[in-house]
C-alpha cells in the first residue's frame, strides 16, 4: 500500500513525540510504501531533516508556508469567477463552511493563483460586501490585510499538486488535514486524520496569545482553523485520537462519531525493560525528557526545581531533549544563572535509555501534551512520574475507569511551581513509594500501550477503510 | 508634486491684489517654467535684433540658433525632470536631505554627456561658422543646468528666488546685448548668442547659489537617483513623451512643410508656423497656475484626508463617504478649470485676431489661421495635461504614460500625415492629437477614479518586493565607491581639523 503521510511543522524537520511516533510507525511498516507530504514554515528548512528517512520512505513533497509570500499574481485567470464561485469564495472569507468540492476545483484544477486572487477585483468587491453588511465600523484597511495573510497560505496550499496514494493520512487538521482532503478529493482515494492533540485548540490559544494578531481579529483566525478542521473532519473516513477526552472534544467539534475511534500510543517496551533499578548514590536524580519550547514550560520546571532545592538538596536535574527554540533555551540558561541554582544540566539529544538509568523518577511540566512518549518511555523503565494535569497524563498516571494497577506517579496543575516541587519532594523523600509506583507504571505500559499493538491497529485501521471504501466505489 | 499647494496656500494668504498677481506669477514659474522662460528671452531678443540693421537671414539665423537649442535642451531635460523631482521628493520625505544634492550634480552630468553627443554631432554638421557652433553648445550646456536648477527650486517652494533672478538674468542680457550690437559694434548673432548665454549663465550661478545655500553637503554617490529608473521607468517616458507631443510638430513643420525655410545648413525654420505657436502657447498660462493654486489647494486636503483613512483605520463608511467628497471636489475644480481655459482661449482668439496684426511681426491671415488653431489645441493640452497630472497624484504611472504616450504619437503622426497628404490646415493635427491626449487622459483618469480602493488596496503586491534591476546594481555599485571615498575624506578634514587645534 502506498500511503501518503501529510505532516504540519513536525516529522521529519523537528524532533519531538509526534516525530518519534511518526518514524517508529513508517519504519514498523516495511510493507507499506510512505510518500511524506510535508509543510514546513521557510524554505531554507528545505531538506533539513532531523531523522534520517527509512527506505520504505519513498518520496518527500515539501511544500513551504514562504513561499506564498513570493507568489505574484498569474493574470491569466483574474476575473473569470462565476457567481457559485464568488458566493463559496465569500464563505470562505467569512470562514463559513463553504463548498470545499469547488473550492478544490477552483484552486487546483483551474489553477487559480492564489496572488491572482488576492489582488482580484472580485476578492475586494467580497470584503466591500462583507465589510458593508456586518463590519461597517472597523477599519477596512487592516480587515483587507487581514484577510489577505489569512487567505494566502490556505490558497496557496490549495493550489500545489498532490502526491499519488492509495490513502491519504493527516496528522492533523489545519493546513494538514485541508491538504489531505484535497489529496484524497483529488485522486478519490480514502483519507484518515489522525490527531496527537486539538490543532483547533493549540492555535487557538495561540492566537489568543499571539502579538501579531489585530485584536478585533482574533475571533476572524480562530474561525478559520475551526473551519480548517471542520473540512478535515467531514471529509476524512476515519479520525483518530490517542485517547477518549480528545476523542470527545473532536466530536464536540463537528466530527461524526461514527468514524471516530481511539488509538493509543505505544513504545517499544524492549528498549526499556533491561534497566535496573537505580543503585543510590547519594543524589536524587530527576530526569525530564523534553523538546526545548515554551509549550513544556521549564521555566516552571526550573522554578520547582529550585524550591525543591531548599528542601531536598542532593537533589539534581537532567533535562534531556533538542532545542525547539533557542531564544527559549537561552531565557532558560539565564534563568537559571539568575536564581544561582546548582545542578541542573541541559546536555542536549542524548540516549534517554542510558540516563534513565541513572534517574529516581521524571518529571513534565508542559502546559499541553497529547499523550506523552516520555511518560511511557519513563514507566518501561520503571521510573514514576510527576506530570501536569494536561492532555491524558492523568490517564497515563492513575489509569483509565477500568484499570485497577494504581497510580504510577503524581499530578499536579499546570504552571504551578508550587505544587511541582511539592509532588517532587514527595518523590525524592520517599524510596517506598517511588517503587511502588514504578511497579504500577511498568504493569500499565506492558498492559496499554505496547508498541506491535499500536501498529497492528493503524493497519486495520488502514484496511477497514480501504475495505469500507471499495464497498462504495463498487457500489 | 504633492505638497506644493501646502506652501501656496500661505503664500496666497497675503490679502490684496499685488499678493495674488505675485502668487500666480509665482505659480507659473513652477510648471511651465522652462517653457515660458525661454520663449519669453527669445523674444525679447528677436525684438531688440528687428532694431540693427542687420540683414534678415542674420535674424533668422540668431533666431534658428536659439530656438533649436532652446528645445533640443528641453527635450533632453525632460528625460529626467520628472524622475529627479520624484526622487528628491522621497528623500525630503524619508528625511535623507544630503541624497539631494548628489542627484543635482549626478543628472547634471548624465544631462550634459549625453546632451553634448548628441547636440554636438547636430551642431557639427550643421554648416554654421564655428564661433556660433562653441557659442550655441555652450549656451545649450548652460540651459540644462538651469532647467534642472528650477526643477530643485520648485521643491523648496522659491518662487520669489526664480523670479527674481530671472527678472534681473533677462534684463542684463538684454543690457548686454544692447551694448554688445550698438557699443561694441559685435554681429548681431554672435551678440545676441553671446549675451543671452550670459545672462542664463548669471541665472545658472544664481540658482546654485541658493541650492548650494539650502540643502545639506551630500553624501553617497551623485548616481542614486538612477535606482528610481527601476522602480518608476514610467517617469522618464512620460515627460519625454510630454515634450515630444508638445514641440514635436513644430520640428517637422520646420523640416518637412511647405512652411519649412532653410535658415543655413541645417538650422531650418517655418516663421509663419513657429510665431503664431509662441504666442498661442501663453494662452494655457491660466490653467498652469490654475492647476497649482485652485486644484492642488482645494482638492489635495480632500486628497490626503483619503488616504490618511487608508493608513489610520478609517472604516470603510468613512472611506467612501471621502471619496465621493474627494472626486466631487476633483470632478468640480476639473470643471472649473476646463471652463477657464476656455475663456482664457477665447480672450487669447479674440485679443491675438485684433492684437497681432498690429505687431511689426508680419503677420497675416495664414499666420492668424494658425494661431487661432494652435490656441484650440493647447487648450485641449493645458486641459489634458492637468488630469495627467491627477493621474500622477494617484500614482497611476501606466495611465500617465499610456495617455502621454497618445499625445506624442498622435500630435507627431498627424502632423507627418497632413504635412504630406495635404500640405493645409497647419496646426490642425496639433488640435486633433492635444484632443486624443484630453479624451484619454480623461477616460484613464475616470476609469482608475471608478475602481479607486481597488487600485489602491488589491493592485499592491502582497509583500514589498525589492526592486531590483540594471540600474539599481549599477547605483550600489556606485554608493560603495563614493561612500568608500568621502569617509576618508571626511576623516582626512577631521584629522587636518584635530592637528590645526593642536597647534
Amino acid at each position: 500500500m502506498r500511503i501518503c503521510m501529510i505532516l504540519e511543522g513536525c516529522y521529519p524537520y523537528v524532533r519531538g513525540g509526534v516525530s518519534s511516533w511518526m518514524h517508529s510507525l513508517i519504519t514498523s511498516n516495511p510493507q507499506h510504501e510512505y510518500v511524506l507530504w510535508v509543510i514546513a514554515p521557510e524554505e531554507k528548512d528545505s531538506g533539513k531533516f532531523k531523522y534520517e528517512l527509512p527506505e520504505n520512505v519513498v518520496e518527500v513533497c515539501e511544500v513551504f508556508l514562504d513561499s506564498a509570500l513570493k507568489l505574484k499574481p498569474n493574470g491569466s485567470n483574474s476575473g473569470s469567477f462565476t457567481a457559485e464561485e464568488i458566493s463559496e469564495l465569500k464563505k470562505l472569507v467569512l470562514a463559513r463552511e463553504p463548498d470545499w468540492d469547488l473550492l478544490f476545483r477552483v484552486c487546483n484544477e483551474k489553477k487559480t493563483g492564489a496572488g491572482s486572487f488576492l489582488m482580484s477585483e472580485e476578492f475586494l468587491n467580497i470584503l466591500l460586501d462583507i465589510c458593508k453588511n456586518e463590519y461597517p465600523h472597523i477599519a477596512f484597511t487592516d480587515f483587507f490585510h487581514t484577510v489577505r495573510s489569512m487567505l494566502l497560505p490556505i490558497l496557496y496550499l490549495l493550489s500545489t499538486d498532490p502526491p499519488k496514494a492509495d490513502i491519504y493520512h493527516a496528522t492533523s487538521t489545519g493546513y494538514g488535514g485541508m491538504l489531505g482532503a484535497l489529496g484524497a478529493w483529488k485522486y478519490k482515494r480514502p483519507y484518515i486524520v489522525t490527531e496527537h492533540g486539538i490543532y483547533t485548540r493549540e492555535r487557538e490559544e495561540e492566537i489568543l496569545r499571539a502579538k501579531w494578531v489585530v485584536p478585533q481579529f482574533r475571533q476572524q483566525w480562530i474561525d478559520m482553523f475551526y473551519m480548517l478542521a471542520h473540512c478535515a473532519y467531514e471529509r476524512a473516513d476515519s479520525v483518530t485520537a490517542l485517547f477518549q477526552r480528545y476523542s470527545d472534544i473532536q466530536t464536540e467539534l463537528g466530527c461524526d462519531p461514527s468514524k471516530q475511534r481511539v488509538i493509543e500510543n505505544g513504545i517499544h517496551i524492549e528498549n526499556f525493560s533491561d534497566i535496573p533499578p537505580k543503585t543510590p548514590d547519594g543524589y536524587i536524580d530527576i530526569t525530564a525528557v523534553v523538546r526545548i519550547h515554551p509549550i513544556k514550560d521549564l521555566k516552571t520546571m526550573i522554578h520547582a526545581f529550585f524550591a525543591l532545592k531548599q528542601r531536598v538538596p542532593n537533589a539534581r536535574l537532567h533535562i534531556l531533549g533538542d532545542t525547539d527554540d533557542e531564544e527559549y533555551r537561552r531565557e532558560c540558561v539565564d534563568l537559571i544563572k539568575q536564581l544561582e541554582i546548582k545542578d541542573i544540566d541541559m546536555p542536549g539529544n542524548v540516549n534517554v535509555a542510558e540516563y534513565l538509568k541513572g534517574t529516581d523518577f521524571t518529571v513534565l511540566s508542559s502546559i499541553s501534551e497529547g499523550q506523552p512518549l516520555s511518560v511511557l518511555e519513563s514507566f518501561a523503565a520503571g521510573r514514576p512520574c510527576v506530570t501536569t494535569d494536561v492532555g491524558c497524563c492523568r490517564n497515563l498516571l492513575e489509569g483509565n475507569e477500568n484499570d485497577n494497577i494504581g497510580q504510577a506517579g503524581i499530578v499536579v496543575p499546570p504552571m504551578h511551581a508550587k505544587k511541582l516541587a511539592d509532588a517532587m519532594e514527595v518523590l525524592a523523600t520517599n524510596t517506598q513509594l517511588r517503587n511502588e509506583m514504578a511497579a504500577c507504571g511498568k504493569k500499565r505500559v506492558r498492559t496499554y500501550y505496547v508498541h506491535e499493538n499500536m501498529v497492528a491497529r493503524y493497519n486495520e485501521n488502514y484496511e477497514e477503510v480501504l475495505r469500507k471504501w471499495q464497498g462504495s466505489v463498487l457500489n | 508634486m504633492a505638497g506644493i499647494g501646502f506652501e501656496l496656500k500661505k503664500l496666497f494668504s497675503g490679502k490684496g491684489a499685488i499678493a495674488t498677481i505675485r502668487a500666480y506669477s509665482y505659480a507659473t514659474a513652477v510648471c511651465a517654467g522652462p517653457m515660458l522662460l525661454g520663449f519669453i528671452l527669445l523674444f525679447l531678443s528677436m525684438i531688440m535684433v528687428e532694431h540693427t540693421d542687420a540683414s534678415e537671414h542674420t535674424r533668422k539665423l540668431a533666431a534658428s540658433i536659439l530656438s533649436h537649442t532652446l528645445l533640443s535642451s528641453i527635450t533632453v531635460n525632460s528625460l529626467f525632470s520628472m524622475l529627479t523631482t520624484r526622487f528628491c521628493a522621497d528623500m525630503i520625505y524619508e528625511k535623507n536631505y544630503e541624497r539631494i544634492m548628489p542627484s543635482f550634480y549626478g543628472s547634471i552630468a548624465v544631462m550634459m554627456v549625453s546632451g553634448a553627443v548628441l547636440y554636438g554631432v547636430f551642431l557639427h554638421f550643421s554648416g554654421i561658422r564655428l564661433l556660433y557652433r562653441v557659442l550655441a553648445m555652450i549656451f545649450f550646456l548652460v540651459l540644462i543646468v538651469v532647467w534642472t536648477e528650477i526643477n530643485y527650486l520648485t521643491m523648496l517652494k522659491d518662487f520669489k528666488s526664480i523670479m527674481v533672478a530671472f527678472a534681473v538674468s533677462v534684463a542684463s542680457a538684454l543690457l548686454l546685448a544692447a551694448a554688445c550690437i550698438w557699443i561694441l559694434k559685435i554681429e548681431a548673432v554672435a551678440a545676441i548668442l553671446l549675451s543671452v548665454t550670459a545672462g542664463y549663465m548669471m541665472m545658472m550661478v544664481w540658482y546654485f547659489a541658493i541650492l548650494y545655500k539650502t540643502f545639506p553637503e551630500g553624501f553617497g554617490t551623485s548616481l542614486r537617483f538612477l535606482e528610481w529608473i527601476d522602480r518608476i521607468p514610467q517617469l522618464v517616458f512620460t515627460g519625454f513623451f510630454t515634450t515630444l507631443g508638445l514641440f514635436g510638430h513644430l520640428v517637422i513643420m520646420w523640416w518637412c512643410s511647405s512652411l519649412s525655410v532653410r535658415v543655413q545648413g541645417l538650422f531650418y525654420g517655418a516663421p509663419s508656423y513657429d510665431v503664431p505657436a509662441v504666442f498661442a502657447f501663453f494662452s494655457i498660462l491660466i490653467t498652469t497656475v490654475n492647476f497649482i493654486i485652485s486644484v492642488e489647494t482645494r482638492f489635495y486636503p480632500e486628497y490626503k484626508e483619503y488616504f490618511s483613512l487608508f493608513n489610520d483605520g478609517g472604516s470603510i463608511e468613512n472611506i467612501d463617504e471621502q471619496e465621493k467628497k474627494m472626486i466631487r471636489v476633483l470632478s468640480e475644480e476639473i470643471g472649473y478649470l476646463a471652463l477657464k481655459q476656455i475663456f482664457s482661449t477665447l480672450i487669447f482668439i479674440i485679443a491675438g485676431t485684433i492684437l497681432l496684426p498690429i505687431l511689426p511681426l508680419g503677420f497675416d491671415d495664414k499666420m492668424l489661421r494658425i494661431y487661432r488653431t494652435l490656441c484650440v489645441g493647447y487648450a485641449f493640452y493645458a486641459i489634458g495635461n492637468s488630469l495627467m497630472l491627477i493621474s500622477q497624484y494617484f500614482s497611476d504611472m501606466r495611465g500617465a504614460l499610456v495617455s502621454t504616450g497618445v499625445f506624442a504619437a498622435a500630435t507627431n503622426l498627424l502632423t507627418l500625415l497632413f504635412t504630406f497628404a495635404f500640405d493645409s490646415f497647419y496646426g490642425m493635427p496639433f488640435v486633433l492629437g492635444s484632443m486624443c491626449f484630453c479624451i484619454i487622459a480623461f477616460l484613464i483618469l475616470c476609469n482608475y477614479l471608478k475602481k479607486l480602493k481597488y487600485n489602491v488596496l488589491s493592485k499592491q503586491s502582497l509583500f514589498a518586493g525589492d526592486h531590483g534591476g540594471f540600474f539599481t546594481g549599477m547605483a550600489n555599485h556606485f554608493e560603495l565607491r563614493a561612500a568608500r571615498v568621502q569617509r576618508r575624506r571626511r576623516t582626512d578634514v577631521e584629522k587636518k581639523e584635530d592637528l590645526e587645534n593642536e597647534k
